[in-house]
């Protein structure tokens, strides 16, 4: 499983540090359960079903998504 | 900020700020909102578009063009070079902009023809009354505000997301969509005239790397790959380019980088049937032409 920021086991994860806020997974969640505020992107966890979409088509593979 | 707008425009990249100025121009009471602090920055942009489609749509300014192209070559997987000069390409070659100072100067003649230009303020959602879309919930330093206007354009770009508030499924598809990495290198020798392709699915699988020049030395570098190609266990674009650059240009610096997609045809048909604003409508860069014609208003 990822582990967020602070360690937690999470089912998806942003590694902001490599992340360049370029919204290409915002764009392209079917749930809309992204959002890109500013230069970080949140993820309302209740929403994502962790279809891995937006693991898969992130450009620098940023986001780590654990069916 | 006032609390009521005849129009109100969500997100200042060309489209936005285009569509604002228009509105303002025609008399109309509009407000811009952009969410970044600084409209065109971070880049998200090859910067390469169409002379003719340019001037059609807004007065050209010096200072926005970093290289006026002659025409492009196309380089196939085994070296085969395709030249394509201005006139056969009929006219499908252009400019290479700074689309900081473009996507700016735009905003500032938005302001210019009467219209009031926030940044640092971001639509969380639109107020529905009658199934009617009033205006949106804007916040502004933290703070929150109920903007009501008689129009609102959603014109958000790729993370968009003022036409799901509204109940358009505006998710794209992998399919749909072209996800890109660039780099700004310097000092590297290029050719200032021309724009290069390579295609080839060891070099770009399902897309293309492109060199577009920008001025003294210096170029975006980019790739973009079809969304359907791209797997969680696959090099990733960036992968790509990193390799492509070590090859062609060794000794140049990355003096910038870009992430970002950009969508299809197909996917513009959508947006369109949804009038919500994209500049891709009304832009293309040379090879892929998806210009659309002008959708504004
Ligand atoms: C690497 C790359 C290369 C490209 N190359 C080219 C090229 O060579 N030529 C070309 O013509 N096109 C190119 N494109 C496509 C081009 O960048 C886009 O077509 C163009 O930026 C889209 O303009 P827009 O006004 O529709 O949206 P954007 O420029 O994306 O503007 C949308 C704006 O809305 C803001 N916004 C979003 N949500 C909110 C909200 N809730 N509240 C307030 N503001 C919000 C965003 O911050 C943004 O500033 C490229 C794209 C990429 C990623
Ligand atoms: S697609 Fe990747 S780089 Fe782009 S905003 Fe999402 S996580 Fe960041
Ligand atoms: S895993 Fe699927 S639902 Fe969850 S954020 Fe990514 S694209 Fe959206």
């Amino acid at each position: 499983m990822p582990l967020n920021i602070t360690g937690e086991l999470v089912s998806i994860n942003i590694n902001r540090y490599k992340c360049g806020y370029c919204g290409a997974c915002v764009g392209v969640c079917p749930k809309g359960a992204l959002e890109l505020v500013e230069t970080w992107v949140e993820v309302d966890e209740n929403t994502c079903i962790t279809c891995g979409i937006c693991d898969r088509i992130c450009p620098v593979g940023a986001i780590e998504v654990m069916k | 900020m006032k609390d009521m707008y005849e129009v109100l425009v969500i997100g200042a990249g060309p489209a936005g700020s285009i569509a604002a100025k228009v509105a303002a121009e025609n008399g109309l009471d509009v407000l811009l909102i952009e969410k970044r602090q600084e409209i065109g920055d971070p880049v998200r942009c090859a910067e390469g578009v169409n002379k003719e489609y340019l001037k059609k749509h807004v007065e050209i300014d010096k200072r926005w063009i970093c290289a006026d192209l002659k025409g492009s070559c196309i380089y196939s997987p085994d070296g085969t070079k395709i030249e394509m000069a201005e006139e056969i390409a009929g006219g499908e070659v252009g400019y290479v902009l700074e689309r900081k100072v473009f996507d700016r100067a735009l905003a500032e003649q938005a302001a210019k023809a009467g219209a009031e230009v926030r940044v640092k303020t971001r639509a969380t959602g639109l107020i529905i009354e009658d199934d009617f879309v009033k205006g949106a919930r804007l916040m502004h330093l933290g703070k929150e505000y109920d903007v009501r206007a008689r129009i609102v354009i959603g014109a958000d770009g790729v993370e968009s997301k003022v036409g799901r508030w509204a109940g358009i499924d505006t998710s794209l598809k992998p399919i749909d969509i072209e996800t890109c990495v660039q780099y700004l290198i310097a000092g590297a020798d290029i050719n200032q005239e021309y724009c290069e392709f390579y295609i080839g699915s060891e070099t770009a699988p399902g897309g293309y790397i492109w060199i577009f020049p920008k001025g003294e030395g210096k170029a975006n570098v980019g790739i973009g790959m079809l969304g359907s190609e791209m797997g969680k266990f696959k090099p990733r674009p960036v992968d790509y380019l990193n390799s492509f650059i070590e090859k062609r240009f060794p000794d140049a610096s990355i003096v910038e980088m870009v992430f970002g997609e950009s969508r299809s045809q197909a996917a513009l048909r959508k947006l369109q049937l949804t009038a919500l604003c994209s500049w891709e409508m009304l832009h293309a860069n040379p090879i892929q032409s998806q210009a659309v014609g002008f959708l504004m208003l």
